[in-house]
């Protein structure tokens, strides 16, 4: 019996296939400008790499914002349920967790059951998401893979003071202009972000153990920030992007009635 | 002149005083007489328009609420335009006995009331069908301090309860002279517990509190509206009290009149993340 999430983000469809409540496989694709054909390709990619068929997937539960897409799926989540729901199946310990994909923060308290208590969510503004990490990279003109291995040879802090992704764009070109070497601004990129995301995660208040997940915690400059800005360790699963579609997908396995 | 708990006989004097000042300045300025038979009548009505608006709302503690907010916004104009005229009282009167006839009958505002909230502050009018979105998981909004206090007048009931304001009338008081109603109407409204807060929100939180336990709530929609900052101001740390008070709580952004600060779709998604940790799915 294999049940299946999907996470409809912003820019990528995640899949994970769940089997006898282990991780089969999982398969991504980027949004371009068709949704459905990136779903269907994400989840092609999931049941190639399980060896499955279609028909053997019982349960799917879609969730992300773009989550009425799914057509096929039996039931839906919401981003702060699914990724609740993958944290704490991942870290039973966790009592926050901080998801940061490429358009949207959230911060989730959980109890010990896994059960959301409060959340947060930034308002309209990519300031404090992905989408802004991406927008400095080209404005550095690095690929924004590189982003975390660059802020990381940082020596050096600089202030950003823009709270706004437009004006920190102008600000990163200043500093270009100035000769600031790529790795500071790098750095001041992330730890801008960090910033935004902990002072959102601060007003759930903040308890231990946290857990960052979403796609840009696959951003060790990032997740070096978010540390260094809350003063304590964070805990990062090997494949954070998956997070709320590990939910989805635990989620239609109770549908099925076991795991 | 600071909340009302803190009113004293100085203060009152001083608010009564600018009134006597005011009538004086307007029958220099018009050169009319002012018709002091006229005030005593707005003064009298105005009490009983509040009073029985509160009474409106005290219904409303019914499950299922035979009224829900967004029906409340289009009843609570008029007290908040006209509250001192006949016409506006005798509406809440007859508004009052049909709301009663409802409870009694189990009529409810919502079909398959199954989740109660209150939400705070003036909504965003542009997007009042959020209220409709919240129906579909059988959630209601049974009113706020902002619709129940802007305009109802309220008082501490006997049984602990909060109830509808006694007005002068019922408590045989008649009106004969121009400082007497100029008296009443100035701690009748010092009184008023929409005022209270603008001086702490420790006086707001504890109201909000008394509203989710008497009114039976499951939760608290707070807007942080940047329509009115006076409404709005301490309303993080309201959220703080409500939630320590055991209240589930979600804060949305928007703005009373401009459209342009509301996200529609991401406040609709905050909506359906409150309602799925509320443990409630839509209803087909």
């Amino acid at each position: 019996m294999i049940s299946a999430g999907i996470d409809v983000g912003a820019k990528n469809v995640k899949v994970v296939l769940l089997r006898d409540g282990a991780v089969v496989a999982r398969g991504l694709e980027m949004i371009g400008l068709n949704t459905q054909a990136a779903i269907d390709g994400a989840f092609a990619a999931a049941l190639a790499q399980s060896g499955a068929g279609r028909g053997e997937i019982t349960k799917i539960t879609a969730t992300g914002a773009g989550r009425k897409e799914v057509q096929f799926a039996g039931g839906e989540l919401t981003e702060v349920g699914a990724s609740a729901k993958g944290v704490h199946h991942l870290f039973s310990s966790a009592r926050t967790a901080i998801d940061v994909g490429a358009e949207e923060g959230r911060a989730i308290k959980l109890d010990e059951k896994g059960k959301v208590q409060d959340f947060a969510i930034n308002e309209k503004c990519a300031a404090g998401a992905g989408a802004f990490t991406e927008a400095m990279a080209r404005a550095l003109e690095v690929g924004v893979e590189e982003m975390g291995e660059l802020s990381l040879r940082s020596r050096t802090a600089v202030p950003m003071n823009a709270q706004c992704a437009v004006f920190a764009e102008s600000e990163v070109v200043s500093l270009i202009h100035a000769k600031t070497p790529k790795e500071d601004i790098a750095r001041a990129v992330h730890d801008a972000i960090a910033d935004r995301i902990v002072s959102m995660a601060r007003r759930i208040g903040i308890e231990k153990d946290v857990v960052l997940v979403g796609g840009l915690a696959r951003n060790t400059g990032f997740v070096d920030s978010i540390k260094r800005t809350l003063a304590i360790d964070v805990l990062v699963p090997e494949y954070p992007e998956y997070a709320a579609a590990l939910g989805a997908a635990l989620h239609a396995a109770a549908q099925t009635g076991g795991q | 002149m600071g909340p009302y708990d803190k009113l004293t006989e100085n203060k009152l004097n001083y608010v009564v005083g600018q009134m006597h000042d005011a009538i004086g300045w307007m029958e220099k300025v018009t050169g009319r007489r002012y018709n002091d038979e006229l005030l005593i009548e707005a003064v009298n009505d105005e009490c009983r328009s509040t009073s029985v608006w509160a009474e409106v709302c005290a219904l409303n503690r019914a499950v299922p609420a035979p009224l829900d907010e967004k029906t409340m916004y289009a009843l609570y104009v008029l007290g908040t335009l006209n509250k001192h005229s006949k016409e506006v009282a005798d509406f809440y009167e007859e508004l009052r006995d049909e709301v009663k006839d409802r409870v009694s009958r189990g009529i409810a505002a919502v079909a398959h009331e199954r989740c109660r909230v209150m939400t705070d502050t003036q909504p965003p009018w542009g997007f009042l069908k959020i209220f409709r979105y919240m129906e579909t998981y059988g959630c209601i909004s049974v009113g706020s301090l902002y619709t129940f206090a802007l305009i109802g007048a309220w008082e501490d009931k006997p049984d602990g309860t909060w109830g509808p304001r006694t007005t002068p009338k019922q408590k045989g008081i008649r009106i004969e002279t121009r400082d007497q109603a100029l008296r009443i109407a100035a701690e009748w409204n010092l009184a008023k517990p929409e005022w209270q807060h603008f001086y702490h929100p420790k006086y707001k939180t504890d109201m909000m509190i008394r509203i989710a336990k008497e009114w039976k709530l499951d939760g608290v929609m707070l807007h942080y509206n940047r329509g009115c900052e006076g409404l709005t101001l301490g309303i993080a740390e309201n959220r703080l009290g409500i939630q320590a008070a055991g209240f589930p709580v979600v804060t949305f952004e928007g703005n009373m009149g401009d459209e342009r600060e509301f996200d529609e779709a991401r406040t609709v998604a905050r909506i359906d993340t409150f309602m799925e940790g509320l443990g409630l799915a839509k209803i087909n």
